[in-house]
């Protein structure tokens, strides 16, 4: 009953602070809202997300023409023909990022393609950049497909040739070699595993990463709350009245977790919801997955809240180190971009912070709908964290004076 | 001799301050270097973690063929050149491939289809190899995709050779001359590299690399953002002092109004000069990042410094309390950095209207202004964002401050 009484009294306390809801709910809405409109994806506008590339056709001979259109048609660029005068400031347009990189077709292209000997192409891009890198693979595999129609033609007419069956009717040029390639004798069909009924066309949302992302960032952010309770009470003298009451020290810090617990829970359950109906993330896919993970998130954000407030002494320095904690755990976990865009060395200290796991367990559930038994494994993570930090400052506060 | 006494009171108070410096300069710096350390590789480039791939080899090639296509398909992907971004695991059935994928377990699973070599070479119609990805991996899948897809390109420049010849000739010698060209065309490609025909070229004074870029973006948003945070904060002493009791102490000596609040804007504009100048140092000794040139650079520094200060004061003028100005300065300016482009430095293709609304924001004339500094833009072409950055900044005082006067009745000074 203790532990009830002093959870209830500690979320009043925060509760009867309206700027508390705020940096709970209203700030992680319109983040998550923010990067979702951001970060459009392909599927969930109608805007045009290829990147553009600028064309300097100086030979303008069919091939070439060809060339732009099988550019446009593969899906990743968007040609944009270039004047003379634009191409003269090409590289000021890739440098400005105006253009991913501009496509230089010199004269006589098409026709040294014909005769098997092409000028080269020259791709204007910034390698450093991942529009620019984006750029170089999506030319290069259709300008590879033109290389090849003209080497299938030069070997036919070859192969032909010393048979004795070269003619007009017979001999392919590169043209009909390209016409060939739109029904290629290989196709790739892409589709995405979910768990439970195999494969599924579902594509990533605007906010499967920015939702989950937040949701995490702004748990870590119940880190203040926690901590300041401990060290407002510490300071008021609330805790040294407390002491002088048949209270154990265990009793006073389950209090204090559960209130805390309570409170991350339902704040991340409220985004949750925010995000089922209000955005269409499906945390609902597997209800009960969302939950374990979410407690067990509540859980480990509440403890390492105490763990701060046990280890510091001023609200400023709760604020600072709170501060600190949020951005450093967020970044390196995950939650702001997924650890699959990172080095090798940041994912693997990514993986040593909870945040990941939270991150890994909130994507398994809506991207690849995730059951219980694929939530358990970061769960118990989360909840091996929890334990650590409570068992720290339980530590600590039993050696500190009240 | 007063407003300097002011100001420095002011500027020692701030350097006490763990929060203030935490807020001021480490969290722009830890922000920054999270970034640069995500992306930084030793090539330059952004990285991904190399791919399980799990491989499904269905393939039963013809009697008497002479290929297995299949099996080629998992040792080129299997090739050392690869091994940095595919690490191909055998499984024998597609069913097992695909629960993998659904568990995470592997990146990506390739499924060969039994009439793979059959439609190699030319016996068969089209067949379609299944690339089943994982959708928490799009990355990962993307490059797979196009690992695989050229690898079956060059698959089908084979066949596409055997069928073109049994389409345009006939009789018995038909099937062996398409077999011989199909042959020599893999054996050409096989030979060439696979880079000819396309040249890159870099522009002249683009960023030696993504992690570096990055950086230099990044840390310019969060200064800006930050710098904005620490005007609002030094406006704010004000508040504290008149809650303190040491404003009210202030008016008992023969201290003009006009003083105090010039003491408090000079320790502020110091301040923020001050942060400003460590952050680029800072970032310039451990991100590599060059910030352009030096004129340029000194009239964005001083266009933020008034920007920054006057805003403060602005928002000053609307909280009562020490207790609301927190909350309402990290609302205000989440928001206004969040429109201004701040929190989005990075992003490319962004939908329309981002940057028309950034527009609407000092912090997103700030940044515009520190984009080009960035670009090596001649003072010319930084013109306009340097004037509206630093405009806004007086704007903001020319409302702000009688707003201030009035509501620390700071008038009433002698």
């Amino acid at each position: 009953m203790k532990v009830a009484a002093i959870a209830r009294k500690d979320l009043l306390q925060v509760l009867r602070d309206r700027r508390a809801l705020i940096f709970l709910l209203l700030m992680p809405i319109a983040f998550t809202l923010f990067f979702g409109l951001a970060i459009p994806s392909t599927g969930a506008t109608t805007q045009d997300a290829r990147l553009q590339l600028g064309v300097v056709d100086a030979d303008n001979s069919p091939l070439s023409v060809r060339l732009r259109a099988a550019l446009a048609a593969a899906g990743a660029v968007r040609p944009e023909p270039l004047s003379p005068l634009q191409a003269r400031f090409a590289d000021d347009l890739v440098r400005r990022g105006d253009d991913a990189g501009v496509l230089d077709i010199p004269p006589g292209w098409g026709a040294g393609l014909a005769a098997g000997t092409p000028p080269s192409l020259e791709l204007v891009a910034d390698p450093g950049s991942q529009a620019g890198m984006a750029a170089q693979a999506a030319v290069g595999a259709t300008v590879q497909r033109f290389l090849m129609s003209q080497r299938i033609a030069a070997t036919l007419s070859a192969t032909l040739a010393a048979a004795g069956r070269a003619g007009p009717s017979t001999t392919p040029d590169v043209t009909s070699v390209l016409d060939a390639w739109r029904q290629p004798p290989l196709g790739l069909a892409v589709s995405e595993a979910r768990a439970g009924d195999g494969s599924s066309e579902a594509s990533e949302g605007p906010y499967d990463q920015a939702s989950p992302g937040m949701i995490v960032q702004f748990a870590v952010y119940g880190l203040i709350l926690a901590a300041m309770v401990v060290v407002v009470e510490r300071k008021q003298r609330a805790l040294a009245r407390l002491a002088t009451t048949p209270t154990t020290r265990a009793t006073i810090v389950a209090g204090h977790a559960l209130a805390m617990v309570t409170l991350v829970f339902s704040q991340v359950l409220v985004l949750e919801g925010f995000g089922q109906w209000a955005l269409g993330v499906p945390y609902l896919a597997s209800p009960l997955s969302t939950i374990l993970l979410s407690l067990a998130l509540a859980l480990w954000a509440a403890s390492l809240g105490m763990l701060l407030g046990a280890f510091t002494r001023t609200e400023e320095q709760v604020v600072a180190w709170s501060l600190v904690a949020m951005f450093v755990l967020s970044g390196l976990g995950g939650a702001w971009f997924p650890l699959e865009v990172t080095g090798p060395t940041f994912r693997a200290v990514g993986h040593v912070m909870p945040t990941a796991w939270a991150m890994d367990g909130f994507r398994g559930i809506l991207l690849r709908g995730a059951g219980l038994e694929q939530t358990l494994r970061p769960a118990l993570v989360l909840l091996a964290f929890a334990l650590a930090s409570l068992a720290l400052a339980s530590w600590r506060l039993a050696r500190r004076p009240a | 001799m007063k407003l300097l006494a002011l100001a420095w009171k002011d500027l020692q108070r701030q350097s006490r301050s763990g929060l203030l410096l935490v807020m001021a300069l480490g969290a722009p710096l830890l922000l920054t270097g999270l970034l640069f350390f995500a992306f930084d590789s030793p090539s330059g480039s952004p990285q991904i973690a190399t791919v399980r791939l799990a491989f499904t080899n269905l393939d039963r090639p013809p009697a008497g063929s002479p290929i297995a296509a299949g099996r080629t398909l998992q040792a080129l992907l299997s090739a050392p050149s690869l091994a940095s971004l595919v690490e191909v695991v055998s499984v024998p059935d597609a069913a097992a491939a695909r629960a993998q994928v659904a568990r995470g377990n592997v990146g990506a699973a390739l499924i060969v289809p039994p009439d793979f070599t059959a439609a190699v070479l030319g016996t068969a119609g089209p067949s379609t190899v299944a690339l089943i990805a994982d959708p928490a991996r799009p990355l990962s899948a993307g490059v797979v995709r196009d690992i695989v897809q050229r690898a079956l390109d060059t698959f089908s420049a084979g066949a596409l050779a055997a069928r073109l010849t049994l389409e345009r000739t006939s009789g018995p010698l038909s099937g062996v001359l398409a077999a011989r060209a199909a042959t020599s065309v893999a054996q050409g490609l096989a030979d060439s590299t696979g880079a000819a025909g396309l040249q890159l070229r870099a522009p002249p004074g683009s960023s030696p690399s993504f992690a570096a870029r990055m950086a230099a973006q990044v840390m310019g948003a969060m200064m800006i953002f930050f710098v904005f945070f620490t005007g609002a904060q030094g406006a704010s002493s004000l508040l504290r002092e008149q809650e303190e009791g040491t404003l009210a102490r202030l008016y008992t000596t023969p201290t003009r109004a006009s003083t105090v609040l010039g003491g408090k804007f000079l320790g502020t504009a110091v301040t923020l000069a001050l942060q400003t100048v460590v952050l680029l140092v800072a970032s310039a000794v451990i991100f590599g990042i060059h910030w352009g040139r030096p004129l340029p650079l000194l009239l964005a520094t001083l266009a933020l410094v008034v920007a920054a200060a006057g805003f403060g004061v602005l928002l000053l003028s609307f909280v009562r309390t020490s207790r609301q100005a927190g909350p309402m300065f990290g609302v205000v300016l989440t928001v206004t950095g969040m429109v201004g482009g701040l929190m989005t430095a990075t992003f490319t293709n962004l939908p329309p209207g981002f940057e028309l609304a950034s527009r609407f924001t000092p912090q997103g004339w700030a940044m515009a202004a520190w984009r080009a500094c960035l670009d090596g833009a001649d003072l010319g072409a930084m013109a306009l964002p340097l004037a509206v950055t630093a405009a806004i900044g007086v704007a903001c005082l020319v409302v702000g401050v009688p707003l201030m006067r009035r509501r620390f009745a700071l008038g009433s000074g002698t």
